[in-house]
């Protein structure tokens, strides 16, 4: 990793994060007359994760950990495979838990409370990824 | 593993010509490559085949205790169908997407790995030269990883049949619906080999493994989604009838599985699939998911014989 080559991590971050911003904007209005038939609720886990902040945080997240994956794997496949059980696990986790134990009610500090914690985590794996990095070239 | 190399004419008095490698090596050649991939699609399989087990014994016995409940209109017995309804049933159809997508995953991780690796590091210069030939390398090579992956697809859809089993009983689901038929008997296991024989072909078109793995993965949902939405309906399994008496009653894993109802004149027309057409209706997908998959290692096979070295 030379410094040339550095920003192009956050870059592709952010390009991955707003992206999924569009689709989720785009998803929540082609799914919005489902709501009502399916019996759904904008607080129902699987409606929950695809909006707005919660599905970009999730996203971000996904990237990071990708990310700090294979800088600690440095194998393309196998970093794949690492970083989609390590997301599906965390996900399941956090609707098995937070389904039945979630600290705050409402929709919009809901969001907010997921889109920090995951946003925590995703700092912390970027950080990991550096201090990766920066161990293995000194 | 020895280099045969062979004199491209043999000269005069040369001796007899030496009798070409067995098929039998390619065994070994293929597991030291691709072991890696082959223990890591059987660890994955193995460790979700567990978790749907142990989860699969708790549905299994909720099921039970729902369906033994009496009387059945009473308080707890409503609860307990709630109860059942909200864990155990959205775990289940949790389960039942992410399965959808399994031969999806399981075709980008193994397919594109077999050439692609190959071409883009440039190792094939080194694979296809020796004794055994480009040719009978890259069959051999494709067939015992299909016919390996596949038995291993098709054992992880029997675990998987056996925990979904309580929902189509307790959702009124019927076996040929789409995401379910997909997942039993033998289907799972020909859309898992079709994964497979559309990476490699896209690994051996395209030559680099990223991209190979986002086309394949764009390939399958094509194939998938013309699966459900066109080609099924046409299977000539299905029945058109005006008999409106099969119709009636709540909707149970036997009832018939309507494709679509139009009327002439005055009579009402159903056109169905009986549930007892299950299994002619797996072989038919199974069958020209097969004739694809051979089809499509054909091709990739004459990709290697065309490819300069």
């Amino acid at each position: 990793m030379t410094a040339r080559t550095m920003p192009v991590r956050p870059c592709l971050g952010s390009a991955v994060t707003i992206a999924a911003l569009i689709v989720s904007q785009l998803f929540a209005w082609l799914f919005a007359p489902f709501l009502k038939t399916q019996d759904l609720t904008v607080l129902s886990p699987a409606v929950f994760d695809t909006r707005g902040l919660a599905y970009a945080a999730w996203t971000l997240t996904a990237f990071c950990l990708g990310a700090f994956l294979g800088t600690l794997i440095r194998r393309v496949i196998p970093a794949m495979t690492a970083s989609l059980a390590a997301f599906l696990a965390i996900g399941g986790l956090t609707w098995a838990y937070l389904q039945n134990h979630y600290p705050v009610a409402a929709f919009w500090p809901r969001q907010l409370f997921e889109s920090g914690w995951l946003l925590a985590f995703s700092a912390l794996l970027v950080a990991g990824t550096l201090r990766l990095i920066r161990r293995s070239v000194a | 593993m020895s280099v045969l190399t062979l004199p491209a004419q043999p000269a005069a008095g040369a001796g007899p010509a030496l009798p070409p490698v067995p098929w039998q090596r390619m065994v070994w050649v293929t597991w030291r490559q691709h072991r890696g991939m082959l223990v890591s699609v059987t660890a994955v399989l193995a460790v979700v085949s567990v978790f749907l087990l142990v989860v699969g014994l708790k549905v299994h016995h909720d099921y039970t205790a729902l369906i033994n409940c009496h009387p059945a209109s009473s308080d707890a017995c409503n609860a307990a169908r709630s109860s059942f309804n909200n864990t155990d049933w959205t775990m289940g159809n949790t389960i039942l997407i992410l399965m959808n997508f399994a031969p999806a995953l399981l075709g980008i991780f193994t397919g594109p790995a077999v050439f692609a690796r190959e071409l883009e590091t440039g190792t094939f210069r080194y694979a296809w030269t020796q004794g055994i030939g480009r040719l009978r390398w890259t069959i051999a090579k494709l067939v015992l990883l299909a016919a390996v992956i596949a038995v291993l697809a098709w054992a992880f859809s029997q675990v998987f049949a056996w925990f979904f089993d309580p929902f189509l009983g307790f959702e009124g689901m019927n076996v040929l619906a789409a995401t379910v038929f997909d997942t039993r008997g033998i289907d799972f296991a020909a859309w898992v080999l079709l994964a497979f024989a559309i990476g490699a072909f896209l690994g051996m078109l395209i030559r680099r493994v990223i991209p190979a793995m986002a086309a394949t993965l764009g390939a399958y949902l094509g194939v998938q989604l013309l699966a459900w939405l066109v080609l099924r309906d046409d299977y000539p399994v299905a029945i058109s009838t005006t008999n409106s008496s099969l119709f009636t009653g709540p909707s149970t894993p036997a009832s018939p599985w309507i494709l679509k109802t139009w009327t002439v004149g005055d009579t009402d027309w159903w056109r169905y699939i009986p549930v007892s057409r299950f299994w002619p209706m797996q072989f038919i997908e199974s069958g020209w998911l097969l004739v694809v998959a051979i089809a499509l290692g054909a091709a990739t096979v004459w990709l290697v014989r065309r490819r300069a070295a």
